[in-house]
């Protein structure tokens, strides 16, 4: 799973998801991706939940870009803890994503299985996704 | 190479984000008009069905008439900002060429043919979509059209090999690649080291 090597900080505050995603938010690399529609964040179990999907559909030939990197620590408290005695422990990674963000790239291959692969992807994201071509002005 | 196309606009005194949504709410798309002999003008396009395909389609390498208060421009387009979601063309710049003095742009490379490589297995990388070119505005060239279906497993084509018109130059590295075909078993190497850490974190 993606995770960062070491951070300056190990705890960080959730901030908020306002607006929309300007970078990122264009096809840089493949012919065909897949965008969000909704701000959410997305943990790293899931992003490689996706990414299996993908080269699992694809199988051999085409290439796969994840555009995003879960570098946001989430932390929780132990269960049946009393509230107090400080923040939790970091328990895993998300990236923050706002809407309009390119999540994966996918090029080499037809359009139908690119289309179908990021269907079965986004079926393990917790946001509503779009299919995204070159043509669509990605 | 001339585009029918023509991009209706108006001169606009005011600018800042509060004019621009208020021109957007009133259909029209905010602007602005710069080149060499041209101070930038920000303008007003009537937002037709034209201007909402330019995202995605738009190229640098495109010569259009800009229609000002009546007077004909020929420019390019430098920028289009969209919105990410709506897919809506925010803002548009255009750049207002002048014949006989040199330019430089972006041209779109468009790829012929399924390369020899393929059938063996390859996998094609296309590592540039555009390059940078040099040359005066009559020389433009739409797009660079690239034969690249000789290429076998192992080849790769540098911008050096992009077949150009006279009068143009280009302005990248000419060693740096444009296409390649990659071997299989590089491609295999690196999908099998993958599945073997699938299979390790599903144990773990």
């Amino acid at each position: 799973m993606l995770a960062p090597k070491r951070v300056k900080y190990r705890r960080q505050q959730r901030g908020r998801m306002k607006g929309k995603a300007h970078r990122g938010s264009i096809l840089a690399f493949g012919d065909y991706g897949l965008q969000a529609l909704e701000p959410a964040w997305i943990t790293a179990q899931q992003i490689e939940a996706a990414r299996v999907a993908i080269t699992r559909h694809v199988r051999r030939g085409g290439k796969v870009w994840i555009r995003i990197f879960p570098d946001k620590p989430v932390t929780k408290k132990p269960a049946e803890t009393r509230m107090g005695k400080g923040k939790g422990s970091p328990e895993y990674w998300v990236a923050v994503v706002k809407p309009g963000r390119v999540l994966y790239e996918l090029s080499g291959v037809a359009p139908d299985v690119a289309k179908e692969a990021l269907r079965l992807a986004s079926m393990k994201l917790p946001i509503k996704t779009r299919f995204l071509t070159r043509e669509m002005g990605g | 190479m001339e585009e029918t196309v023509i991009f209706r606009a108006t001169k606009r005194e005011a600018t800042g984000k509060e004019v621009a949504r208020k021109l957007r709410r009133e259909g029209y798309v905010p602007g602005v008009v710069y080149g060499p002999d041209r101070e930038a003008t920000p303008l007003a396009l009537v937002a037709k069905g034209s201007v909402h395909k330019l995202r995605g389609e738009w190229s640098e390498a495109k010569l259009y008439d800009l229609d000002l208060d009546g007077e004909t421009v020929k420019v390019i387009i430098k920028d289009v900002q969209a919105d990410p979601v709506s897919l809506d063309v925010l803002h548009v710049d255009f750049y207002a060429v002048t014949f006989g003095k040199l330019m430089t742009l972006m041209v779109p490379i468009k790829f012929e043919g399924d390369p020899v490589g393929l059938k063996k297995g390859g996998i094609v990388e296309f590592l540039m979509d555009e390059v940078e070119i040099e040359c005066f505005p009559k020389d433009i060239p739409e797009e660079l059209v690239v034969d690249i279906s000789s290429l076998d497993v192992g080849d790769t084509l540098f911008v050096r090999d992009l077949p150009l018109a006279e009068g143009v130059e280009v302005k990248e590295d000419p060693s740096a690649p444009v296409v390649t075909v990659v071997s299989p078993a590089v491609r295999e190497t690196e999908a099998a080291e993958e599945e073997e850490e699938e299979e390790e974190e599903e144990q773990e």
